[in-house]
């Protein structure tokens, strides 16, 4: 060979890995160095494995997965730990309960905001019942008397013989992104999603080109905002290991993720990089990350991709009477839409509850609970809005006796019931019709504003618009009475016009005794 | 060839744990291959030898009295070794080791011989007992490479495997001394009137590779979270001889070294098992 030929072929295989460092490949997206974030590894991190971070209460709390020794497994068996944010940093971290301690290894969860469901990971169950469809399958558990129970697999349409692991919910509980090894796929592991459906989830679909390569993806959140996919991937370059990505857009089957961006450094290192979580209304964010040996949990300060400011509400579910916590479910109502958006529940033990609502949206909160009249409000969150963190109690009154001011909406000086108005409607309906013996005044209220005796008749008409509604729905008119009372009964004062909003309402009681009677005129109290 | 095909199917055998047991996974790895299962083990201890003279270590001749003394001896001799070991899930994994691996088994007997004199006077044979204190050991010191899958319950464990022993040296040596005052001589007649004649094989040109199957149980003390305490008992069983062929060895007047002696065959089907005892350090990466 010639020698001068021989020196360049050296030269050449000798500068191959540099170059292929300066040179970005076609279809992989470039690195941005990003000097101004500060990454420190948590205070709960252990000398083992521990990842997936999940705040809660605005991240007061945090749910990780570990891998460290503990009372329900020993080094080396990942399971779910818990830690609360103390003026003096994390509280020494809890293992959850001992009912998800007997797989092999569980992990990887997922919650909603209220903390109350989760989904997560589990390999091996000792229990044949939860055994699974193969290897590591997604299951499901609800916080019960804080303690997690009704544990149960996800079912054929998520999970699959091969390696189902990582999922991410959305704060809706209705979209279900993971992770999956399964034949089918992209190569290597590749995100999928499904959707919550009346009788489980649906098929899992892969995310497609834009997301999945022939190399590994893992490790899928979803922004609060639901407009941002982070995920880890070894196949759209990066500075080595797993490197992390987003992925923006998204449709409302969870699909259509573009235009992908490596996070940059320092979030991303030569090491595995996991698990980008954003808090709403923070600049913190969490990494996973085996920069320094083992995985670890690091904040990054500020978030380089904050979410879209949202509201949450937050408060406690309560009996009217006797002010003890109520456990209940909590709606969320897309007023303009009538679609139950996200289904919480109460903690069982404290009554507490936690919703993140988005902007430019108008809802309704509604707590139900057994033996007790659902109560709603309303909350209309202005595309603009800021940031901001609401507290809330729901009072509910018991079924027998009670009352709920109903949230129905009518044009100025009209008694014609506006469209938003059905979801609080519908909710009446089936009230009545799982408490047939019941029978029930529509009281109709109105502020002070106008002459009394047509605020009597305005009133009435009202209050007959939703007895009418109620009948059409199938309700024996037997049942219901509506009476207007106008301005006579005020709850708030008429001085101000916060105090004539509370003031004009339509409220539904229970009456004692026998089903009778229709239409009451009204008997205005002046 | 017989020892191949129990090579081919020990490796067969070794190979159903892993097809049983898949590979380790967990919620954040779909395949835990990482420098995390690898683990490096060193171990020290003795080798419980007994040598099994397959009939005989060598046969008997046939002035000797029927004895059982070449078919058996015992002996300790120490074990070091370096393993290098993959798990491949929580319960399978598997180990490359290497030993240090002297096997030593020796034994002493007094047994009652016969020699024949002829009475000068009448010039009949006289068959003259004659005891004779016996010793005998043998040495061989290989270099064992054993591949060993362990299934793992918890804290215990077993294994099986295939080792190929390459031997180093060996010694073989015997020593017979006629112990009482009567008219025998080992070499006479002859002006060598030794009572004690001895001899010794060295080298390692006739001894075979090695190939046998080692199984045995352990025990895993975790000590810290990378460093564990592993003691373990195995046996070693052979497939094939100490020697590729019989061998002379001849026994003569340690005094008068190169003087006439007496040759007796060494069966190469001489095979030496043992049992292992040994207690580890295992650290994972």
């Amino acid at each position: 060979m010639n020698r001068t030929l021989l020196y360049w072929l050296v030269a050449v295989w000798s500068l191959a890995p540099a170059l292929s460092l300066v040179a970005q490949p076609a279809g992989q997206t470039p690195v941005k160095d990003r000097p101004e974030l500060q990454i420190a590894p948590l205070s709960l991190n252990s000398s083992d494995d521990d990842f997936a971070p999940v705040p809660l209460r605005g991240g007061e709390m945090m749910v990780y997965t570990s891998s460290t020794s503990g009372p329900y497994g020993g080094s080396g068996h990942q399971r779910i730990w818990m830690a609360t944010r103390t003026s003096a940093g994390w509280s020494l971290p809890l293992a959850t309960g001992e009912a998800l301690s007997h797989a092999d290894q569980v992990g990887s969860a997922t919650l909603t905001p209220d903390g109350n469901f989760m989904i997560f990971a589990a390999y091996k169950w000792q229990d044949d019942s939860l055994a699974g469809y193969g290897r590591t399958d997604l299951y499901s558990a609800e916080l019960v008397q804080g303690e997690w129970q009704n544990i149960r697999n996800l079912g054929e349409t998520v999970n699959s013989p091969f390696w189902d692991s990582q999922p991410a919910l959305t704060p809706d509980g209705r979209t279900l992104y993971f992770a999956s090894d399964r034949d089918g796929g992209k190569g290597g592991t590749d995100i999928y999603v499904s959707r919550r459906t009346a009788t489980g989830w649906s098929a899992a679909v892969n995310l497609g080109d834009a997301i999945n390569t022939p190399n590994d993806e893992l490790a899928p959140t979803i922004a609060p905002d639901l407009k941002s996919l982070f995920f880890s991937s070894k196949g759209h370059g990066g500075v080595g290991g797993f490197d992390l990505f987003v992925a923006r857009g998204g449709d409302a089957s969870g699909m259509r993720w573009g235009n992908i961006e490596n996070l940059g450094t320092p979030i991303n290192s030569e090491a595995d990089d996991y698990f980008f979580i954003s808090l709403p209304n923070s600049s913190n964010s969490y990494v996973s990350s085996s920069r320094d040996g083992s995985v670890d949990i690091y904040t990054v300060y500020p978030n380089p991709f904050p979410p879209e400011a949202l509201v949450t509400v937050s408060g406690q579910v309560i009996d009217n009477v006797t002010r003890r916590p109520v456990a209940a479910d909590i709606s969320v109502t897309d007023l303009s839409s009538g679609e139950v958006v996200a289904n919480y529940r109460t903690d069982d033990r404290n009554g507490d509850y936690y919703v993140v609502l988005t902007r430019g949206r108008r809802y309704s909160i509604t707590a139900q609970a057994p033996d007790y009249i659902f109560y709603s409000d309303e909350y209309s969150i202005r595309p603009d809005a800021e940031g901001k963190d609401l507290k809330k109690d729901i009072p509910l009154y018991r079924t027998s006796g009670g009352t709920t001011r109903l949230l129905v909406f009518f044009d100025f000086d009209k008694a014609e019931l506006k469209n938003e108005s059905r979801p609080e409607l519908n909710r009446g309906v089936e009230f009545l019709k799982s408490n047939p013996g019941i029978r029930i005044e529509i009281a109709g209220h109105t502020d002070s504003v106008g002459d009394a005796s047509y605020n009597t008749k305005l009133s009435q008409q009202r209050a007959e618009a939703v007895r009418q509604y109620f009948i059409t729905g199938g309700i024996d008119g037997g049942r219901i009475q509506a009476r207007g009372y106008g301005e006579a009964q005020p709850t708030a004062d008429n001085g101000t016009e916060e105090g004539r909003a509370r003031n004009r309402r339509v409220e539904m009681r229970v009456m004692d005794g026998a089903v009778q009677g229709g239409t009451t005129p009204a008997q205005p109290r002046r | 060839m017989k020892a191949s095909f129990c090579a081919v199917l020990l490796l067969a055998v070794s190979a159903v744990p892993a097809l049983a047991d898949p590979p380790k996974e967990d919620v954040l790895r779909p395949r835990v291959l990482g420098p995390a299962n690898f683990y490096f083990q060193l171990d020290v201890g003795l080798n419980l030898n007994l040598l099994d003279g397959n009939p005989y270590l060598r046969p008997l001749m046939s002035y000797e009295q029927e004895t059982s003394l070449y078919n058996d001896a015992f002996g300790i001799s120490p074990l070091v070794g370096l393993t290098v070991g993959y798990d491949f899930s929580p319960h399978f994994s598997l180990a490359l080791r290497a030993d240090y691996d002297p096997r030593y088994a020796s034994r002493s007997e007094t047994v009652n011989d016969t020699c024949e004199t002829r009475d000068a006077l009448t010039g009949n044979t006289i068959r003259n007992p004659m005891p004779v204190a016996k010793d005998y050991e043998v040495d061989a010191t290989y270099l064992s490479i054993s591949l060993l899958p362990a299934y793992r319950f918890e804290n215990l464990f077993i294994f099986a495997g295939p080792t190929f022993s390459v031997p180093f040296s060996r010694t073989i040596r015997e020593t017979n001394t006629i112990t009482d005052d009567g008219p025998c001589y080992y070499l006479a007649p002859g002006p060598d009137t030794t009572r004690s004649i001895t001899g010794s094989l060295g080298g390692s040109d006739n001894m075979n590779t090695r190939i046998s199957l080692k199984v045995g149980v352990g025990y895993v003390l975790p000590l810290t979270s990378s460093l564990e305490l592993v003691p373990q008992l195995g046996l070693d069983f052979a497939m094939n001889g100490l020697l590729g062929e019989d061998e002379d060895l001849v026994l003569s007047n340690a005094a008068r070294p190169g003087s006439a002696g007496i040759s007796v065959p060494i069966n190469r089907q001489t095979i030496i098992n043992s049992m292992q005892a040994t207690i580890g350090l295992r650290l994972h990466l």
